[in-house]
């Protein structure tokens, strides 16, 4: 079991931003992962990561179309950057392929 | 307020008699043109296109996502739409689109709450039985029913 | 108050169509109805609730019904759900 944290966010920070984030979160839960992702959309910064969220991380998903805020926190941990359109596509290969690289 | 309040009832139509996606989006500006949500329909259908040019919106399983975040846009709301024989689409699956959720996001307005219970319905189209419901509603009134929270 | 277990048998789980289906039914009764699956619980009345509970094939439901025609919503519901995709 992982504990994955992420941000997403699309260039208009309406809709994929929150989709992606819903498909990220269900397919870690359904994968049996504690998850969290923080949303930088239209509306601002919703599910902030805290400071705990990053130490606690086994890896950070960042599934974004533009340049996200707040980079530096991830400093040290495992980052994986990917399309958002990966995120909405094929969540759970994702993080299956995550699995895969973190065990070995 | 509820998420069913950021979605408007006047521009659902879920027979849309339309070949393509540039009908689609032409029939449903109309109605949010009609109904007052938007105030100039070309400025609007332009602010979509862009968005367009920066992305995919067909996010798969036959549904679209288009938006127009635009100064032309008097009321943050959504549009829904439905082509049961399904239309040309850039998406990530391939597949066609049948259902198109148009969101008209108003640029200037410093209202989130409307943009943020648009973030709850965009949320909710993660999830592929509520998608498949939309692809079988039978009224306008259905498709409220399907999101409301309260 | 009336409890009662159920497994989803049909391929497709409690899908859409027959999500919906039971979620207008349950609507038209007074009781208090609720549907609980993973140890989370779903409200029977509302749409959204009972079509983000994924349903699949082989999970167990269970419905709870608290209210003055618990008997009838009861009856009313196992059979939808038998005739559907238990």
């Amino acid at each position: 079991m992982m504990n994955i944290i992420g941000i997403t966010a699309c260039t208009a920070g309406i809709a994929h931003t929150y989709i992606a984030k819903e498909k990220l979160v269900n397919a870690a839960k359904e994968l049996g992962h504690n998850v969290k992702i923080e949303t930088q959309g239209t509306i601002g910064t919703e599910d902030e990561l805290t400071k705990e969220d990053i130490e606690k991380a086994d890896i950070v998903i960042i599934a974004a179309d533009i340049n996200i805020g707040g980079k530096e926190r991830f400093k040290g941990k495992k980052v994986i950057d990917v399309p958002m359109q990966t995120a909405i596509k094929s969540p759970k290969t994702l993080i299956q392929k995550i699995e895969e690289k973190l065990r070995s | 307020m509820d998420v069913t309040d950021v979605i408007n009832l006047n521009a659902i139509d879920l027979y849309l008699q339309v070949d393509d996606k540039k009908g689609a989006i032409e029939v449903l500006s109309e109605l949010l043109f009609k109904d007052g949500s938007i105030r100039c329909k070309e400025e609007f259908i332009n602010d979509v296109y862009l968005r367009e040019a920066q992305g995919m919106t067909g996010i798969g399983d036959f549904i679209a996502i288009p938006h127009g975040k635009s100064d032309s846009v008097v009321k943050t709301c959504i549009a829904v739409g439905r082509v049961d024989k399904g239309i040309a689409w850039e998406t990530i699956d391939d597949k066609p689109v049948k259902l198109i959720i148009l969101f008209a996001v108003d640029n200037k307005s410093k209202n989130n709450l409307h943009v943020k219970l648009m973030a709850k319905v965009a949320g909710a189209l993660a999830n592929k039985t509520i998608c498949e419901a939309l692809l079988e509603a039978e009224e306008a009134k259905d498709v409220l029913s399907i999101f409301k929270q309260n | 108050m009336k409890q009662v277990d159920m497994i989803i048998k049909s391929a497709e789980g409690l899908h859409a169509r027959p999500a919906m289906k039971f979620v207008n039914q349950a609507s038209k009764f007074k009781a208090k109805i609720d549907v609980i699956k993973d140890n989370k619980t779903y409200s029977a009345k509302s749409m959204i609730s009972v079509l983000s509970m994924g349903a699949v094939q082989g999970e167990k439901i269970t419905i709870i019904i608290d209210g003055e025609d618990e008997s009838e919503a009861m009856n009313s519901l196992q059979l939808l759900l038998m005739e559907e995709c238990v």
